[in-house]
């Protein structure tokens, strides 16, 4: 079975470590980082097939490392996945519009979060050919 | 006469509007402190006042002639470089004699930044409880996907109270966000209406109710079209149908039936449980604010009394309606109409 990468970017270094754990046992192979800066990098050199992006962050916020992954060729291509505990009255339309393909809000279930990501991949992986 | 002067006046000196209550000879008989700041005026002058004019200007003056017998009215006026929020009311039971119009004064755009500022600090409150929430529910779900095999009896109790803890602090702060919006009356501002299908919103409804009831795939029965066209806001619609799913589950140990219709370009969605019931006076109360009924399911189940009155707010403010229609000791049925957004009625 294909191990899918997962970066996940957020400011929160205890819900980085506890859902890569939870993502861990699932059988993805995650790597984490706290800022935005550091995520731009691992989005690089990690080849992530998926990003996990906070949005609400000190420095960059997670808009603009969307708009940046967007934006370069090296990374244009992973889907990014919204994951904020801010509500937004239509996160999903909200997260595509600005070149996410989904947006979890903060907490989730972590079986939903591995099962969400799963499909996601599948769909990507499909359509990718 | 004096005497009910003087209670008036300590009336006006603790609140926080400015107040001034006038006699039918235009007399200024109670001004607060606040009153005075508001409209850049001084005791002297209040004592001193040849007519209201001089001291409230033309507009407020006129405005308070105007005034009717127990009807109320407002009137925006510029003083002193502020703009000023005047609601005025005649009334004649005040004093012992004569007519009487009270005047509360506000600064708007003190209103409108006090709006503001409660807005924000809400928002931030709930951003900043959600973080460790995640980082809590993430970690005890790790634990007890993969850890609770190898526990104690006991470890595992503390496990499971923990994550049920967890899931009840969730819930309850998803209500007290819809309620901040609907008391604020934000709910018009922030709806967003989208097409999609009811089949979809149950789907959405029924997943994150899979948190709170392990049970739910076996427990609720969907008939009906799924393809219903719904014409609304749809995370709103989802909260509604969440609130009231997971109602018809607590509230009977049997199958929740759950049926679409299309009736006049209406989408209607019944959810039926076949518990308790609820007494024929009590039901116009169940959408009040913080309501509980008092039965056996209430007093061993923890709830706030919240999730009826929002789910009426949520349907309102989507142009949508809901009733309920119950029998005790057999069941409750509770029907949802929204518009469904056809060529028709939208276009």
């Amino acid at each position: 079975m294909q191990q899918w990468k997962i970066l996940i970017i957020d400011d929160e270094d205890l819900l980085i470590k506890s859902m890569r754990l939870s993502l861990n046992y699932k059988g993805f192979d995650t790597l984490g980082a706290r800022d935005g800066i550091k995520g731009l990098e691992l989005a690089d050199s990690f080849h992530p097939d998926i990003i996990l992006l906070d949005i609400m962050m000190p420095g960059i916020d997670g808009w603009e490392i969307l708009k940046r992954l967007k934006g370069s060729s090296g990374t244009s291509r992973i889907p990014v996945v919204i994951f904020t505990a801010r509500e937004y009255s239509n996160g999903t339309a909200l997260a595509r519009e600005k070149g996410a393909v989904d947006m979890i809000t903060k907490p989730v279930d972590p079986r939903l979060l591995a099962s969400t990501l799963l499909k996601i991949l599948e769909q990507n992986n499909r359509m990718e050919g | 006469m004096q005497d009910d002067i003087a209670k008036l006046q300590a009336f006006a000196d603790n609140v926080p509007e400015g107040i001034l209550i006038i006699d039918g000879s235009e007399n200024i008989l109670v001004f607060n402190k606040q009153a005075l700041k508001l409209l850049g005026t001084s005791v002297e002058e209040i004592l001193l006042q040849t007519s209201i004019e001089t001291t409230l200007g033309y507009e407020l003056s006129q405005a308070i002639r105007d005034a009717e017998v127990r009807k109320q009215s407002h009137i925006e006026i510029f003083k002193s470089g502020r703009c000023l929020h005047c609601g005025i009311n005649r009334t004649s039971g005040l004093l012992d004699q004569g007519k009487q119009t009270i005047v509360s004064i506000s600064d708007v755009f003190s209103l409108k930044r006090l709006e503001e500022v409660k807005k924000e600090f809400i928002s931030a409150i709930l951003h900043k409880i959600r973080s460790p929430l995640a980082t809590l529910q993430t970690s005890l779900s790790v634990l007890h996907e993969y850890q609770s095999q190898t526990m104690t009896d006991e470890a595992r109790e503390v496990l499971e109270m923990g994550r049920h803890e967890i899931d009840r602090l969730n819930h309850l702060l998803n209500s007290l966000r819809d309620l901040f919006i609907i008391e604020t009356g934000l709910e018009q501002d922030d709806i967003k209406y989208e097409h999609f299908t009811a089949g979809n919103a149950i789907e959405a409804a029924l997943k994150k109710l899979l948190l709170l009831h392990k049970d739910i795939i076996t427990r609720v029965k969907i008939e009906g079209a799924l393809s219903t066209p719904v014409f609304a806001d749809f995370q709103r619609f989802c909260r509604v149908l969440e609130l009231l799913i997971d109602n018809a589950l607590v509230f009977s140990k049997d199958i929740v039936s759950t049926s679409i219709f299309l009736i006049d370009d209406l989408c209607t969605i019944k959810i039926k449980d076949f518990g308790i019931g609820i007494a024929e006076d009590t039901i116009p109360m169940l959408f009040t604010k913080y309501f509980r009924e008092d039965n056996q399911v209430n007093r061993t189940v923890q709830g706030n009394g919240l999730g009826l009155f929002i789910s009426r707010a949520w349907m309102e403010s989507m142009s949508g309606s809901i009733s309920i229609e119950s029998v005790q000791n057999q069941g409750t049925t509770v029907i949802l109409t929204v518009p469904s957004g056809s060529i028709s009625s939208h276009e």
